[in-house]
């Protein structure tokens, strides 16, 4: 049967190149991600090892070994290592050189005084050890900083900026001041992506502290005289003196590359999962078109079939046969698969990084367990869809071998009583499971309740696919059948002639349209949201807003407030306080703002409640912090001060991310003496014009460039943007699912065409011109495309709907935009790409001729 | 033979057969056929110069043995594939002249077929199928005409089935509706009655002569079948590509005697 069965698949290759391309493409996908995460997890990794070079031993402040570039912690809930332990482990005979490592903001001007921001983020600064062999860069030119005067420049910004060795480059520090200093080396960062691609720049070590602010340092680096293990230094380090009490982690070198490697996986463990989720729905979607084919061919060849068991093949060894083919097949196409999942990887990097993601593409590292996850996936998916046409090729029976029709297609029935029943009880409970999850008032169980009832719902719409195919393609067909008349009639009657066919090839397409209709649905709602949320919770015309970390100066407030173009100027402060010993974000805004440019969903009480003595809380918070209206809360700040304070009023979320706890002016200023406003807000006065108003507030904050000003279209049109980027990396993804799909449409059509030869010449010789024949398939093909795209849309509006509604829910506002001429765009590129799918089916069935097809076989 | 044209309720729209320079013009025309398959050593003469004639209102069968060539005959003659040398004149249009596309309209509308089998589209129904050629020039048949086919093949119950529903028999008796329902100049028949149990044949048979008779529609038949070529008005006979002799009003024996006349010679054992 081996020989059988390779004859087979040599016979009938041209059928199986299409079949073979859905294996690849989905083995692909998934073996790029694959390879793609190992690769980023391996350049992460480099990154971070850098810091463990020549490092036998460090010290850690108490929250651990951290990279905090990349986890972007709060100033506010920082420790660091005292200097007076940096001098104690230098004094240490065993101890060959010790540094102090400071990692922190450091903005930097350009040549004509403007701030130097990449992604919107303002640059780093860190300190350069006096000990090269604890350095972490290599330098491109000159040397490393010492002295308070000096600094050295990362090279990418010292190119785009124009800045080189011998240059003035200016640094604004921790009071907001600005320094000057002379570049004395360029460094090379270029593919650390640690830093997130934004401007280095290092002092010595003092002169890092000094401009940073910072007490103490992030970690003390310390390389041990050679003959020195690295656990014998810890051991000493451990007993000093000044490290008792102070809660400072140790690590060796050793355990510090450990640590690191696991941070790389952190790092990239969630996003490759993600990756991943999109990979195995491209999988499954040419499982689904796999399938199909399988089945389609088995039909197709039964009377080969027939023939085998005429002469003497068991049932048995027909199904072994079957298998054994779809074995080959698969393998072939798997790893074919895998060398394309190669390229797709480096794809995936472009992709991504083209949307703004800094990944380091520079790592190609192949393992094992990519090949063998992604190959043994790709074989379990094609074996796994042969198998029940596999069963189905030993129910042939031998007589239809004398049968003089070849692959007879009949107008078959839509679907067994069972499927049936089936298909409704799934959509039913899905309904009823994603109904519950809505009604749910935990916003996190409440989504995964949604997609589980989603889920069941599709897999019920799936069971009844041939049944509601049928109506729903007669219904797409009735219009061009009036337009284009006989030949749409006969495409409509084709198309719908074999419900399952039909409904297990658009299957695969509907899968990838709901989704990214989804995504079309939630994504518009939340633009409209947020546009009808700020118009009605926060309806500022201006914010100039700080560096983070940095506050806007009280003489700025001062001069914004006299500005004659503005009506309403109101300071917004923010930071953490614990209220009844929890950690919250708490808030205030100047009280001229209350209700004008803040106008909350109140729950209880209102928004001008809030003076000084008093505390307003976002409504779910009550529970957890254990009070109510009418009682009073401790706020303890980070420096130990506390206030009592009366709950007067309680808020929603309103769309526009309010705080957990809103407090008065004063009573911030006197919690958090050493926070000033992060945030200016402002009205324009009725009737100015808004580029003088703008024109007015820029002119005020021309002086300082750690501020900038944001009118109310920049912020819709940067969320727009944002959420733009996000619903077309989205559909990239999906794209190739997508593409599988159509594929398989095309396989199918191709299929279907070679089993109605007879029927086309039939056709052809009662008076269809070529060209109508043509047609005719593409139409077909189109039908069948936008089947599967109408599906796709009603339930992916479906599903948008029920998440939109869950994320109203818990915010208190929001509205369901269904964006009618997207959707519709969809439906035309389905239609557009089904059409294309026939191309190559049709001309090959238009090409025949009529009188070989039409001659007894 | 004189043809009579069915004058009342013919079919608006439709040009009634040509009338001919002649009256005995015939209906179909075969001048110098050829057709050959294949090149060079390989290459085989299915029809090796063949002229023939078919007149108007006859009903006429060919017969000959299997590889005598004429199916590939049929098919030259209706324009379902174009002879190698030679012309082919159907109603006065010369058909090697023309491209495909203008082939196929002629096809549908003046040429009818009935296959041996797969007549039928199994995606549409009964009354679909008869209409189908009409309905591909975005023509409707007068209503008393397609009355008059319906009820004279008892169809009128198995209009709205679909052919899996229909029988073997009446399958064919819907393809004969098709093929009579555009008034074409001639129908070509494949085989007609080779997969039908004798009942039926005899039934398929007889309604085309009663088109021929009644009607003066044209009809060619290719056979094999003795019993079925009596029923036409002449048989003409081909064996090895060639025309070999025709039979009027056949009967059985003559028919035979003709066709073991046309047998190649075979060396003698137990013939």
């Amino acid at each position: 049967m081996f020989r059988t069965a390779l004859a087979n698949l040599r016979a009938h290759k041209a059928r199986m190149l299409l079949s073979s391309i859905t294996v690849l493409l989905g083995v692909g996908f998934v073996a790029g991600t694959l390879i793609f995460t190992d690769s980023i997890r391996e350049s992460f990794f480099s990154s971070f090892a850098r810091q463990a070079k020549n490092v036998d031993a460090v010290v850690t402040p108490a929250n651990g070994l951290d990279v905090a570039s990349i986890e972007r912690k709060d100033q506010a809930d920082s420790a660091y290592v005292s200097p007076a332990a940096l001098d104690a482990i230098r004094k240490l005979p065993d101890v060959a050189a010790a540094e102090g490592r400071v990692l922190g903001p450091a903005p930097i001007l350009d040549q004509s005084g403007k701030l130097i921001k990449v992604s919107g983020n303002p640059g780093f600064g860190i300190a350069f050890p006096a000990d090269g062999k604890l350095g972490y860069f290599d330098f491109a030119s000159g040397r490393a900083p010492s002295g308070p005067t000096e600094v050295a420049l990362d090279k990418i910004t010292a190119a785009d900026h124009h800045y080189a060795l011998g240059g003035h480059l200016t640094v604004v520090d921790h009071t907001d001041r600005r320094q000057a200093f002379t570049i004395v080396g360029i460094f090379d960062n270029g593919t650390d992506k640690t830093y997130q691609g934004q401007s280095v720049v290092g002092f010595d070590t003092a002169t890092a502290l000094n401009v940073t602010g910072r007490t103490g340092f992030d970690q003390i680096a310390v390389r041990a005289k050679s003959g020195v293990a690295q656990n014998t230094l810890v051991t000493e380090i451990t007993d000093l003196p000044v490290l008792d009490g102070s809660g400072d982690k140790l690590f060796t070198g050793a355990q510090m590359t450990t640590e690191l490697a696991g941070k790389a996986t952190g790092y990239t463990e969630s996003f490759g999962e993600v990756l991943l989720i999109f990979a195995i729905i491209a999988a499954l979607v040419s499982a689904l078109v796999i399938q199909n084919t399988f089945q389609i061919l088995v039909a197709q060849r039964a009377r080969e079939l027939a023939l085998l068991r005429c002469v003497g093949a068991t049932r048995r060894q027909v199904f072994g046969s079957t298998v054994i083919e779809a074995l080959v097949f698969g393998t072939l196409a798997s790893l074919a698969g895998f060398a394309a999942g190669i390229g797709l990887s480096k794809g995936l990097g472009v992709l991504l990084n083209a949307f703004g993601a800094q990944i380091p593409t520079d790592n190609l590292v192949i393992k094992p367990e990519a090949a063998l996850y992604s190959i043994g996936l790709g074989l379990l998916l094609t074996v796994g869809s042969a198998l029940l046409p596999a069963r189905a090729a030993t129910r042939v029976a031998p007589v239809q071998a004398l049968s003089a029709q070849q692959g007879e297609t009949r107008v078959t029935r839509k679907a067994g009583r069972l499927r049936i029943a089936l298909g409704l009880v799934l959509a039913a409970a899905g309904f009823g499971i994603g109904y519950l999850g809505m009604q749910s008032s935990d916003t996190s169980s409440g989504f995964f309740t949604l997609t589980g009832g989603a889920c069941v719902v599709f897999l019920g719409v799936l069971a009844l696919g041939p049944v509601i195919a049928a109506p729903i393609i007669r219904l797409l067909g009735w219009l061009p059948g009036k337009i284009l008349g006989p030949t749409a009639r006969l495409a409509t009657a084709n198309a719908g002639r074999n419900p399952r066919r039909v409904a297990a090839t658009t299957a695969a397409l509907t899968i990838g349209i709901t989704l990214v209709t989804m995504f079309t649905v939630v994504t518009a709602s939340i633009k409209a949201s947020a546009t009808g949320s700020i118009k009605n919770h926060y309806p500022f015309d201006y914010q100039v807003v700080a560096e983070p970390d940095r506050a806007v100066p009280p003489a700025m407030v001062d001069k914004l407030k006299t500005l004659p173009t503005l009506a309403t100027v109101a300071a917004q402060y923010s930071g953490k306080a614990a209220i009844n010993g929890k950690s919250e974000q708490t808030a205030a805004m100047d009280a001229v703002g209350y209700h004008t440019l803040i106008n909350p969903i109140m729950k209880q009480g209102s928004i001008s409640d809030v003076v000084p003595g008093t505390i307003a809380l976002q409504d779910d918070r009550l529970a957890t912090l254990k009070t109510a209206v009418g009682d009073t809360v401790t706020v303890t700040s980070e420096d130990n001060t506390t206030a009592t304070l009366k709950v007067v009023a309680t808020y929603a979320d309103s769309g526009i991310g309010m705080p957990e706890s809103v407090i008065s002016v004063p009573d911030f200023q006197k919690l958090l003496p050493t926070t000033g406003p992060d945030t200016v807000t402002m009205l324009a006065k009725p009737g100015v014009a808004p580029t003088t108003s703008r024109a007015a507030v820029e002119a005020a904050i021309a002086d300082d460039p750690l501020l900038t000003v944001y009118s109310v279209a920049d912020y819709k049109n940067e969320l727009s943007s944002n959420l733009d980027q996000i619903l077309a990396l989205f559909t990239g993804m999906l794209g190739l699912a997508i593409l599988i799909a159509l594929i398989g449409i095309a396989n199918t059509l191709s299929l279907s065409v070679l089993e109605r030869t007879r029927e086309s010449a039939l056709l052809r010789a009662l008076g269809l011109t070529r060209s109508q024949l043509r047609r005719m398939l593409m139409l077909e093909a189109m039908l069948m495309a936008v089947l599967g795209v109408v599906l796709g849309i009603a339930m992916g509006g479906g599903f948008g709907w029920a998440l939109v509604h869950l994320f109203t829910k818990a915010t208190g506002s929001g509205t369901l935009t269904i964006p009618a001429t997207q959707l519709l765009a969809y439906v035309l590129a389905g239609a557009l790409a089904g059409i294309l799918a026939a191309v190559v089916p049709a001309r090959r069935a238009a090409r025949q001729t009529v009188a070989a097809a039409i001659t007894e076989a | 033979m004189s043809a009579q044209h069915a004058a009342p309720g013919g079919p608006a729209g439709l040009t009634a057969p040509a009338a001919p320079a002649s009256p005995t013009a015939p209906a179909v025309l075969a001048r110098d056929l050829v057709k050959t398959y294949g090149s060079g050593a390989t290459a085989v003469r299915a029809l090796d110069g063949v002229t023939v004639g078919f007149g108007q209102g006859e009903f006429t069968a060919i017969m000959g043995p299997s590889g005598s060539g004429k199916s590939t005959l049929m098919h030259c003659l209706a324009g379902l594939d174009t002879a190698t040398a030679g012309s082919v004149r159907i109603g006065g249009v010369e058909l090697t002249e023309l491209n495909d596309k203008a082939l196929t309209l002629l096809r549908r509308r003046r040429i009818g077929f009935i296959f041996q089998s797969f007549n039928l589209l199994p995606t549409l129904t009964a009354e679909q199928n008869i209409l189908l050629p009409l309905d591909l020039a975005g023509l409707r048949p007068p209503k008393q005409w397609w009355d008059q086919v319906i009820g004279v093949l008892d169809l009128g119950s198995r209009l709205k089935h679909r052919p899996g529903e229909l029988s073997g028999g009446q399958q064919q008796r819907v393809a004969c509706a098709r093929a009579l329902m555009s008034r074409p100049e001639v129908v070509f028949a494949d085989e007609p009655t080779g997969n039908l149990d004798s009942r039926s044949g005899a039934e398929v048979l007889a309604f085309l002569r009663m088109s021929v008779r009644e009607l003066g529609q044209t009809v060619v038949m290719v056979t094999h079948d003795t019993t079925a070529a009596c029923a036409a008005d002449r048989v003409v006979f081909l064996a090895d590509g060639r025309m070999r002799g025709d039979v009027l009003a056949p009967t059985p024996d003559s028919v035979n005697a003709q066709l073991l006349m046309i047998r190649p010679n075979r060396v003698a054992v137990g013939d």
